[in-house]
């Protein structure tokens, strides 16, 4: 019961103030071309972050593609101008949403964010979010506040250790008491973090505004956010660890739309969203994403990624194969269906990928249907020569002879 | 007594923990069996991968042969929850589809990124037919490669997975696996 108490008290008091009121605008902690003096702890804590750099910058995932590192890099010089030179940013091929910033600079951006956001905008917003992070240096500010309160926690280990021995209390009270005193500190530091990540949501929006991005946009990432997990119907949202230390997708989208009202309110245009200009540096890593992302086998989530994506209607003819390939893949009934379904479509794009053949021949294939599946396996091949299952397709165009 | 139950416990972990050394020659690992021209070591249970009896030359992390015996019909190859599904094997799935499941657990049970893939290709596999394939992953932020050889017998995948560090230790091995995958019998 106590537990449950304090438990309570520390999400009510993390969650006071998730609401905007007002709008003051926020200004940087540092200026361009930051660099710590040695000796500080700020020194320390970016020669750590060096060597995981070098890890970021050598990893095998990372997209090293000039013309999409370029575009992002010009985004945040338009979120930034003065501060866009002080930040490496590298994209990485990890399959979920998330951004990174360190303090001196790094910023990592998730491909499978890339696959979350619907315009330049959007992608703006998280940008412009990590950017409020290094220039409100929130990692420096989370480091000492981490050091202070492991410090307390230590003390208040051995405080409660030695009421036990010295036989005070129970063990029973020992163990309890001293679960709820680091609870209180884990807590504290999850709202410490939370914190943090309000005030980059609002530093990120006023960049948007500033540089002419519609800040509207910032609320409906968290609305995706929202809509994707109730798709999955994966349970609660504080479950995960990103939600403890994040603020509820919920209150986000409630505060960043606020802020969003007060930065277009009197202005005729509300600004740019630039789907167009996202879209075409998108183009060549759709089908990258998606299979990372059907790889995922999360089939609520990933369907709802496609019905996104068909709803923009990108790049159709692959969008469409992917959903045939989720259908195909997930077999629950009337799959079959919906998977000939959305290959028949893609095949109606100017594009499309010589798979959605192979697909639909795998499929007729399973269902005796030899004919029509030897008709769409030999197509595949005709329009792939390099197949690699060149043998095995064969082989199968062998079968029921 | 009491020592002595302890001693016994303490070497009986201790030989649980060891690596075994693999002759080359007919070996039977549970319902599969292979014939490695070159000696192997068979992991502890720590090291095995996804449970499996699982092989090596020059560690675990460099280069390993994992075994998949008789998974069944609606089983997945590693342990799957609700929360986080991994796909699942069914008796009608074609040699594509079985790489498909294959290349998807490898990514969610590594955290790996599943970069490549070549070589599809039939194999009759101890007088059932079956298929071999590779591709290429990272995990670890390691460029490895992956072989994969198995047949559906009697309702039930057999599997053979090697994989390996793209540098060196691939091509190292990928002659015995290949031999080994050739001559797999299934009991």
């Amino acid at each position: 019961m106590l537990r449950k108490c304090v438990v309570l008290c520390c999400l009510l008091l993390a969650g006071a103030g998730a609401l905007a009121t007002e709008f003051q605008p926020l200004e940087a902690k540092i200026s361009p071309g930051h660099v710590p003096h040695e000796g500080e702890l700020e020194a320390g804590l970016w020669m750590r972050v060096e060597q995981h750099e070098t890890d970021v910058k050598n990893s095998p995932r990372r997209i090293r593609d000039d013309a999409l590192n370029r575009y992002l890099h010009n985004i945040l010089c338009r979120l930034s101008p003065d501060y866009c030179e002080d930040i490496r940013l590298y994209i990485t091929r990890v399959p979920f949403f998330n951004a990174t910033m360190a303090p001196n600079g790094l910023m990592t951006v998730w491909s499978g964010l890339l696959l979350r956001v619907h315009n330049e905008a959007q992608l703006a917003a998280i940008l412009g979010h990590e950017l409020g992070h290094y220039l409100r240096q929130h990692s420096l500010d989370g480091f000492k506040d981490a050091k202070i309160k492991s410090n307390i926690a230590t003390l208040l280990s051995l405080g409660f250790g030695f009421a036990t021995y010295t036989d005070i209390w129970s063990a029973d009270v020992y163990s309890n008491a001293n679960d709820i005193g680091q609870f209180i500190l884990l807590a504290s530091r999850y709202a410490h973090s939370r914190a943090a990540e309000r005030e980059a949501d609002q530093f990120g929006v006023q960049l948007m505004s500033e540089a002419g991005y519609d800040p509207f946009e910032a609320a409906r990432v968290w609305k995706n956010i929202i809509d994707e997990e109730e798709a999955a119907k994966r349970g609660k949202l504080h479950g995960s660890l990103f939600f403890a230390t994040h603020p509820a997708p919920e209150d986000r989208l409630a505060t960043l739309d606020s802020y969003a009202r007060i930065l277009t309110a009197g202005k005729t245009d509300q600004g740019e969203k630039a789907a167009d200009r996202f879209m075409r540096y998108m183009m060549p890593y759709w089908r990258t994403l998606l299979e990372d992302e059907l790889r995922l086998n999360q089939s609520g989530k990933t369907e709802f990624i496609l019905d996104n994506l068909i709803a923009g209607d990108v790049v159709p003819g692959v969008v469409h194969f992917y959903k045939g390939e989720l259908y195909r893949q997930r077999k629950e009934t009337g799959d079959a269906d919906l998977a000939r379904r959305h290959y028949r479509q893609a095949l109606q794009a100017d594009y499309f990928l010589p798979e959605t053949y192979r697909s639909l021949g795998l499929l007729q294939l399973k269902e005796k249907r030899m004919p029509e599946a030897r008709e769409n396996l030999k197509r595949y091949l005709a329009a792939s020569p390099d197949a690699e299952d060149r043998e095995m397709i064969e082989y199968y165009l062998t079968m029921g002879q | 007594m009491n020592r002595l139950l302890i001693l016994a416990g303490v070497l009986l972990l201790a030989a649980c923990n060891q690596y075994t050394l693999v002759q080359p020659g007919l070996v039977e690992v549970q319902q599969i069996a292979v014939s490695p021209t070159s000696p192997w070591n068979a992991a502890p249970p720590a090291d095995r991968i996804g449970g499996y009896p699982t092989w090596t030359t020059d560690g675990v992390m460099l280069n390993s042969v994992t075994f998949f015996p008789a998974i069944k019909n609606g089983k997945t190859l590693f342990k799957s929850s609700r929360d986080d599904p991994y796909p699942v094997f069914t008796t009608d799935l074609l040699p594509n589809e079985i790489v498909e499941i294959i290349e998807s657990s490898i990514a969610k049970e590594l955290g790996a990124t599943i970069s490549g893939r070549s070589g599809l290709k039939p194999l009759r596999i101890d007088g059932n037919p079956g298929f071999q394939s590779s591709f290429d992953f990272i995990a670890g932020d390691v460029p490895r490669r992956a072989f994969v050889a198995g047949a559906v017998k009697e309702e039930a995948l057999y599997l053979m997975l090697y994989q390996a560090t793209d540098l060196y230790y691939y091509d190292k091995y990928l002659e015995d696996v290949m031999s080994m995958a050739a001559g797999m019998s299934l009991n």
